[in-house]
């Protein structure tokens, strides 16, 4: 158990570190970091000021210095400045984090109450008007693009029927846990839960199928055990031990379903930061909210590992 | 122009500038095809490669190119696509490249399982004693064995790709103007929504349907060639 614990950590913060030497070579790629300085239609720099900037950034060292001095103060949380309005990213990113988080772990309830229950209702009433219902929604969820998914919505419950509003977060000076500031959140998050649940709701179905056609089910049946105590004692608590395990990399796929949902519904997170500093070639922006997201999309993989770990007990014995 | 309800002559109605919907969407069928399987194929033979060889040889090689697959599959694709689109100049080839980058992994890992159980199969060793070469084994002996799982993951992965490259290009790093795209058609025509419902409605049903199709066949194919999976 420790020693795969231990080796698939130093494996996330390798993965991780080559990330972020990806990231700071492709910045590098993009160009001139000093031409970013020069503002299109500007006058250009005098060459004093072009000598007083690379010293300020340090562009005057090898590659490999650079590189180190960038990933120690990333790991210190500087991000360094925007290009738009020269103001601390890691700043911005603070402050728009609280959004994204509450988008994330409203849809990660979200689809676990609807991929669950309807994977075992599916799987119980096999055959059944509720298995092909719920089948259908899986179909659906894993089929859409997220993006159509929301303006849909939008359509639906805004345009049409005026039920939920849209293109904020809501007033600010409301506290998040009321239903004013919660009806903001509704649309959002549903758009960006039904693909997990979808893929939850597959898992959790075959899982069940298989599990209540083991042969210790037949044999609880067989002494004659209540339906429901088979049903929720036998054969559920060993079937979710797969999608429980999956639902760590569901929350990580949320990170890129977040950019394009925060886009359409103008959701002031993270993601919006990212997707505006693509629209702005905003360079050190966009390189340090995906590296953020990639940071939190390899956390989420290696605690999907922890809990596999801990629920399967073979490598918990190990 | 004005925009359009569906008539006649515009069975699906008309956009912002007034130009056919239906004819907008079979365009960019072309293009989305073209780009998914161009980067679906790549992807499929680079990855079928890699993995046979990856099998088949094992050894340091083998430890590699899993460490790197592991790696990938923990890394967030469409944000590592957007940065590399962004850096790139934006075009057709790029956006393939970058799409069948994102599919090979998947390939690798099925086919380097299915490489490990062939190679020590009895008609394998008897390739050997024959005076057959590793590459004629390989090709002749194990590629047909594999053929069909790499055919089920093809299958399966075009439905993603297809997702993908429309996220793209709704978040405007796809398939580059003026081709017609579907995602694109979604996002030009977001801010008419609540007077012309039926520009966004249609090319995001034709994405869902062809997505869904994808993964029926896929889904057939796995249950066809591997009668111990049947569908749950």
């Amino acid at each position: 158990m420790r020693r795969y614990l231990i080796r698939k950590l130093i494996f996330a913060v390798i993965t991780l570190l080559a990330a972020t030497m990806f990231m700071f070579g492709l910045s590098r790629l993009a160009g001139d970091p000093l031409l970013l300085f020069a503002k299109p239609g500007g006058y250009g720099m005098s060459p004093e000021r072009v000598e007083q900037l690379s010293k300020k950034l340090g562009l005057d060292k090898p590659l490999v210095v650079q590189y180190l001095v960038w990933l120690g103060r990333v790991l210190t949380g500087d991000f360094g400045e925007t290009i738009v309005s020269e103001t601390s990213v890691g700043k911005l990113m603070w402050e728009r984090a609280a959004p994204t988080l509450q988008l994330a772990i409203v849809s990660f309830i979200l689809s676990v109450l609807m991929g669950v229950p309807l994977g075992v209702v599916s799987a119980v009433k096999r055959g059944t008007l509720s298995d092909y219902a719920s089948r259908t929604f899986a179909l659906i969820g894993q089929a859409a693009p997220i993006f159509w998914v929301a303006i849909m919505a939008i359509l639906l419950f805004a345009v049409t029927l005026d039920w939920l509003p849209v293109g904020t977060s809501g007033p600010d000076h409301v506290s998040f846990w009321t239903w004013t500031k919660f009806k903001y959140l509704i649309m959002p998050a549903f758009a960006l839960g039904w693909g997990p649940a979808a893929a939850l709701l597959r898992l959790t179905r075959s899982a069940m199928l298989e599990v209540l056609d083991s042969e210790y089910v037949t044999m609880a049946r067989a002494k004659g055990a209540n339906h429901n105590v088979v049903l929720w004692k036998h054969a559920f608590r060993n079937a979710i031990l797969q999608p429980l395990t999956t639902s760590a990399i569901v929350l990580a796929s949320f990170v890129t379903g977040a950019v394009v949902i925060e886009r359409i519904f103008a959701w002031p997170g993270v993601g919006q930061l990212m997707t505006d500093a693509v629209w702005n070639n905003d360079f050190p922006t966009l390189t340090s909210t995906v590296l953020v997201f990639t940071a939190v999309f390899v956390g989420m993989n290696f605690l999907a590992d922890i809990m596999y770990g801990v629920l399967n007990p073979v490598i918990r014995y190990e | 122009m004005e925009d359009e309800n569906a008539s006649i002559s515009y069975f699906l109605g008309t956009d912002a500038l007034g130009r056919d919907i239906l004819s907008k969407i079979i365009a960019g069928a072309r293009v989305t095809v073209l780009v998914v399987l161009a980067a679906v194929g790549t992807g499929i033979i680079v990855g079928t490669t890699i993995g046979l060889v990856s099998g088949y040889f094992g050894g340091i090689i083998d430890d590699i190119v899993m460490r790197f697959v592991d790696a990938w599959n923990i890394l967030p694709g469409l944000l590592i696509i957007l940065v590399i689109v962004l850096v790139l100049e934006q075009s057709l080839e790029t956006l393939i490249i970058v799409l069948a980058i994102v599919s090979w992994p998947g390939a690798v890992r099925l086919v380097r399982a299915e490489t490990l159980s062939l190679k020590n199969r009895e008609y394998v060793a008897l390739a050997r004693v024959a005076g057959a070469s590793n590459a004629r084994i390989m090709i002749r002996h194990i590629l047909p064995g594999v053929v069909n799982i790499v055919i089920v993951t093809a299958t399966l992965g075009t439905g993603n790709i297809i997702l993908l490259e429309a996220s793209l290009s709704y978040l405007g790093a796809g398939i580059p103007p003026p081709e017609p795209s579907w995602g694109r058609m979604i996002s030009e025509e977001r801010q008419y929504i609540d007077a012309a419902w039926w520009t966004s409605l249609f090319p995001g049903l034709v994405i869902a349907m062809v997505v869904m199709s994808g993964n029926f066949l896929g889904d057939w194919f796995r249950d066809r060639v591997d009668p111990t999976l049947r569908q749950l």
